[in-house]
């Protein structure tokens, strides 16, 4: 029982699901994989957006969009093709029952550090569509987390250039450190999260790369994990690298 | 034979594929209250005041319990025979809290929702104390209990709950003199039995006002008697049922809530219920003693183990159930399993303000055998000695006695231990050959992922000799069925079906004829409960001589229907000379009915002093990856001796349930406390069990000895199989990148600095 | 808030409170299969099939189940018949404590309707999420093979 739960909304539309969202103690809801584990005691109202957003899964010859309501699973089963997509996916929930729930749009609304979905995308840097309640396209790295996600479009050409390796003592286990690498045409992005306070997003120019760059962006990164049961910073700075060498050999 | 040894369904199967309510919590009670109980934040404080006003006001609270609505009465929770072997160093509720999840104050109310408002809603003044979370410092820390009030602890002002000490001949001397003298310490951490069932009872008034108790627990005659004692309520008027348990591995040998939700529908009148939530079973439950063992190896020049040192210090937590009979059993099994004229055992538990360690499958053991199979190990590598060889040198042999098992038994004296039946030296050959020994260390190896192979033999025991006492009642019905009423105690075990194929073999009857109720203090007669891997052992004993008694009464009766002196039984037909029979359907309805009246019917209990110990042998292949320190295990081959496997498939599936969770123990799961004593993983995300996709291959396999003393010389194989998977797998890391952990758990960091150095 | 959907083939009109999840409502409900084992997604002890997809019930509002058709695995046999998967676990000796298996029936049955003849690693992705501390899931990925 989520008990301080006292209503549910059920929106019609985008505009009426704003003005909903804007009520004191309110939550957006697509899955509700992660607000009903967690049945925080500060949310009274629920928004349930899963009626409006959209839920298909497009594959055009360049590019992919993704409804923000399709779930972990349905992405799993129908991008074969996209091994780093897919494995991220499952990664971040080895759990099918979850992953039958779980929707896309909340995995980036909730911005898990530990998620390896996440940190794909972020890696990746989709443009995803947001309805506040008018129809925005904006960068994942760029969004302020106004609004409810409707849609996520992303280049295959990003997937296929594109890697991602997580360290965890079981396959099931949460990874304690990730690494995601994307290169595009004059660059590559580094992402590095895992057991850590924030996702850390590094861009360096494919022709700067170097192994100082690397050193630099493993020390920097480094900064946001602490020492703790999965290892100290010696280790975690080991895995980084390791991580790095690895998702790039990928590419 | 008929049933032993092949293959036989559960007996209890179908309600639990059909998702039957059969489980504790599945029934309605009538108008219930919810308790839930206000664990303590600090580690380590004296309760100055408890302001329960609020808390009273918010609708739908019942009542509030603290200390001052109790006696002060010292028990142990710990789920053992009478006079418990364990400190009574524990109140229902007590002024002192001296953990991180200590209890504070019950609530009772109508709801869930109302209990955990008013559980926020309770003001505790404290004043702290310093804490310890280092056992081994204890000895040397604050005192944890206070002098007056509790008995049993060894000394209360070291924080020593227990102590154990023996000697068998003269190490000292022995080492003096020994060829080759080892000496290592190794470290178990604090481990979760994660049973998927969280502890829950439900406790109510029946019509004539007495006192059932509807819990998930191993031990429900022990839980009868301790409630009984602890709120001062006659044992007459308890009820105590266990219905089916959704596992336990020794986390419910304890009287753990039962008399906290008994006393408030003692105090009420009305039903109560009371379930942990996961969270709470990760810290406020039992957990797996952690201990830190030393040993000392003295070798002549033939390999042979001359003198063995073992120095043990067990961390018991804030309280101390379990505390002796653990490290005693770590002792006596590890001292038991290589022949050795001289050996010398120091032990000591200490109390620190961390979670209470209870029981845990193994009991003790795992925590022997992963130093024992892992010094052995290190000595073999530094003679540069096969070891296997080594082990089937040193084993103990058939027909020897072993002389640490008359010193120690389980808290104090033993029995003597002779080795009736031993197949270990098998178990050893053919899980070599299974895990593929030579090939894997004749791989040449040049890339990243190193790939290891390594051994561990174990013992165990059935039962505690001189202790364990498990009684069975058949009556016959007239279709030639029978009514099996024991009290041992089926957790998913498996029992119920065990005994139920003892009872059938002996009467030539299939298993469908056998009707099983087990563990309800009204109706069954006393077991001492699931533990010690007692259940084949003692009590299918019992079943096996209780049967033998009923089929003795059918025969007799059936002659003397008959009208012959002799006669004999065959397949549900007593026989005599000239073609006379009479089937044992008729012989019970003429019973019931019309001759020799009475009913078909016979009792047997069984205790020993002998406690024969299963063998085994477990091999681990590992590939560890040299870049990161993750260690990986591809293969667990199992070979085990548990004399005459009464239920194949079960007794696989003991064994494969085992392996996982000794795995965890080894490379995934451990529990964390901060700097303040507080656990931090207490969800399954952060204290991560194997899931499907994490298992390793598993290959079981039995290998046949046969056991004077057990019920068609079977021995025990729930708590054996655990031993040997933590052990093996560290030999086998060592094997493959030349890595020594003594220390579980092997974390990657700890692997990849060895490599690096 | 009113909501109507079938349960184990039988359709329910009810009212149900916002905060209230559908394992509650079914163990309420004498629905006792699913069963309490974290109640927060993590053991799997309380899976249901949703329009045939496998779920964990505990993490499921009830107005989320409006319209849509819940099983439970008490639909899957009666008194005379056990549904094939029921009679494979038992045959392997794939339940011990029988706790988790009435989900992992369920995960299972929901990875058979959508694949006929799963591989092995497909069997072990859908019981991933279903915890089991007995069997070390030997036995009932076998039953599920079979």
């Amino acid at each position: 029982m989520w008990s301080s739960i006292k209503n549910v909304d059920v929106p019609n539309s985008f505009i009426e699901a704003i003005e909903y969202q804007s009520k004191s103690k309110s939550v957006l809801f697509g899955g509700g994989t992660y607000l009903v584990a967690e049945k925080s005691t500060m949310t009274n109202n629920i928004v349930d957006i899963s009626g409006i957003i959209d839920k298909t899964i497009e594959v055009t010859d360049d590019s992919i969009a993704i409804g923000a309501g399709s779930s972990l699973q349905n992405i799993i089963d129908e991008l074969t093709d996209y091994k780093s997509l897919v494995e991220s996916s499952k990664y971040s929930c080895f759990s099918k029952n979850i992953r039958n729930q779980r929707t896309i749009g909340g995995e980036i609304a909730q911005k898990r550090v530990q998620s390896e979905l996440f940190t794909y995308l972020v890696a990746i840097n989709p443009v995803i569509e947001i309805r506040t309640p008018e129809k925005k396209n904006i960068h994942l790295r760029k969004w302020n987390e106004k609004g409810i996600i409707n849609k996520i479009k992303i280049n295959k050409i990003d997937l296929d250039s594109s890697g991602i390796e997580r360290f965890a003592t079981l396959p099931s286990a949460p990874a304690f450190v990730i690494v995601a690498v994307v290169r595009r045409a004059l660059e590559l992005d580094f992402v590095i999260s895992g057991k850590a306070k924030k996702v850390y997003g590094h861009t360096i120019k494919l022709a700067d790369f170097s192994k100082d760059i690397l050193k630099k962006i493993i020390n920097d990164s480094v900064e946001y994990f602490k020492e703790d049961q999965y290892g100290s910073l010696e280790y975690k700075k080991s895995l980084i690298e390791t991580g790095i060498q690895r998702a790039v050999e990928k590419i | 034979m008929k049933t032993i040894g092949k293959k036989t369904i559960r007996v209890d199967g179908e309600s639990l594929v059909k998702g039957k309510p059969v489980f504790a919590d599945d029934i309605k009670l009538d108008n219930p209250l919810y308790i839930k109980i206000l664990h303590s934040p600090i580690a380590h404080a004296k309760i100055k005041n408890i302001d329960t006003a609020k808390a009273m006001e918010i609708p739908g609270v019942v009542a509030i319990y603290t200390h001052k609505d109790f006696n002060k009465h010292y028990y142990t929770t710990a789920g053992q025979g009478f006079p418990e072997p364990s400190p009574r160093d524990y109140l229902i509720l007590d002024d002192t809290v001296r953990f991180v999840g200590d209890n504070i104050a019950f609530v009772a109310a109508e709801s869930l929702a109302s209990a955990e408002k008013a559980l926020k809603a309770i003001k505790v003044g404290y004043e702290e104390l310093r804490a310890n979370f280092d056992y081994s410092k204890a000895m040397d820390s604050p005192q944890i209990h206070p002098n007056k009030g509790p008995t049993g602890i060894h000394d209360v002002k070291k924080n020593i709950a227990a102590n154990l000490e023996a000697e068998v001949g003269d190490t000292k001397k022995t080492l003096a003199n020994a060829d080759f003298v080892f000496s290592k310490e190794y470290s178990t951490p604090f481990v979760q039995h994660a049973h998927i069932e969280p502890h829950i009872t439900l406790t109510w008034l029946d019509e004539n006002g007495r006192l059932v108790i509807r819990t998930a627990t191993q031990v429900p005659f022990h839980v009868r008697r301790i409630v009984a004692e602890v709120l001062d309520f006659p044992i007459r008027k308890i009820r105590v049922i266990k219905p089916r348990v959704g596992g336990a591995f020794g986390g419910k040998q304890e009287i753990l809530n039962e008399e906290i939700c008994s006393a408030v529908t003692l105090k009420t009148g009305r039903p109560a219920r009371i379930e942990y939530t996961r969270e709470e079973e990760f810290y406020a439950a039992r957990s797996r003693h952690p201990q830190r063992v030393k040993f000392t190896f003295g070798l002549n020049k033939k390999h042979e183990f001359e003198a063995m040192e073992m120095d043990i210090l067990e961390d018991c937590g804030a309280y101390g159930p379990h505390a002796l009979t653990v490290m005693s059993v770590t002792a006596q099994k590890a001292l038991s399993l290589y022949r050795c004229p001289n050996i010398k055992l120091v032990a000591n538990a200490v109390y620190t303000n961390l979670s209470i360690a209870g029981a845990m499958r193994g009991y003790g053991a795992p925590q022997g055998f992963f130093p024992l199979e892992s010094i052995i190990d290190e000595i073999a590598i530094e003679l540069k000695f096969d070891p296997i060889e080594l082990r089937k040198i040193n084993h103990v042999r058939l027909g020897e006695e072993i002389p640490i098992g008359k010193i120690i038994g389980e808290g104090g004296e033993g029995f003597p231990v002779i080795v009736r039946s031993m197949g270990l030296t098998e178990c050893l050959e053919e899980g070599k050959k299974l895990i593929e020994w030579n090939k894997i260390k004749a791989l040449k190896q040049t890339g990243i992922i190193r790939r290891g192979v390594g051994v561990a033999a174990a013992g165990q025991g059935s039962g505690i000799p001189g202790i364990d006492m498990g009684a069975a009642f058949i009556k016959m019905n007239e279709d030639a069925s029978f009514n099996l009423l024991i009290g041992a105690t089926d957790l998913g075990t498996g029992s119920d079906t065990v005994l139920a194929q003892i009872a059938a073999e002996v009467l030539e009857v299939s298993v469908e004829y056998i009707i099983v109720y087990s563990s309800d203090t009204d109706f069954t007669p006393f077991d001492k409960g699931a533990y010690a891997s007692s259940t084949t052992y003692i009590s299918g004993t019992a079943v096996k001589k209780a049967a033998e008694k009923v089929k003795a009464q059918i025969l007799d009766i059936g002659m003397k229907i008959l009208g012959v002196e002799k006669a004999e039984i065959r397949n549900g037909w007593v026989l005599a000379a000239g073609g006379k029979k009479i089937s044992y359907s008729d012989i019970c309805t003429k019973a019931f009915y019309t001759d020799e009246q009475q009913q078909i019917m016979a009792e047997a209990s069984h205790m020993s002093y002998d406690s024969p110990s299963p063998y085994n042998a477990t091999f681990a292949d590992v590939s560890v990856d040299t870049e990161t320190g993750i260690v990986k295990v591809n293969k667990i081959v199992s070979v085990t001796d548990i004399g005459q496997v009464i239920n194949p498939q079960m007794s696989e599936g003991q064994v494969e349930g085992a392996i996982p969770q000794s795995l965890g123990m080894a490379l995934s799961e451990f529990m964390i406390f901060d700097e303040k004593g507080a656990p931090i993983n207490t969800d399954f995300n952060n204290y991560h069990i194997y899931t499907a996709i994490d298992m390793p291959e598993i290959v079981t396999k039995f290998v046949n000895t046969h056991e004077p003393t057990g019920p068609y010389g079977a021995k025990a194989v729930a708590e054996i199989p655990i031993n040997g998977p933590a052990p093996a797998v560290a030999n086998a890391v060592f094997n493959a990148v030349g890595v020594r952990i003594r220390n579980l758990p092997i974390t990657p960091e700890k692997v990849l600095r060895g490599i690096k150095n | 808030m009113k909501i109507k959907f079938i349960l184990n083939n039988k359709e329910i009109k009810t009212e149900v409170k916002p905060g209230q999840t559908l394992l509650e409502y079914l163990r309420e409900n004498s629905i006792y299969s699913v069963k309490y084992g974290c109640d927060n997604g993590e053991c799997g002890s309380c899976t249901v099939l949703v329009n045939g997809k496998s779920q964990n019930s505990c993490l499921m509002l009830m107005h989320t189940v409006n319209n849509c058709k819940i099983e439970t695995i008490e639909s899957f046999s009666d008194h005379k018949t056990l549904h094939p998967l029921q009679k494979s676990f038992l045959d392997e000796g794939a339940v011990q404590c029988g706790y988790c298996s009435p989900g992992m029936i369920l995960s299972a049955e929901a990875l058979i309707r959508d694949k006929a003849n799963p591989n092995e690693d497909e069997i072990k992705d859908a019981l991933a999420g279903n915890l089991c501390r007995c069997t070390g899931y030997v036995k009932p990925i076998k039953a599920v093979q079979k």
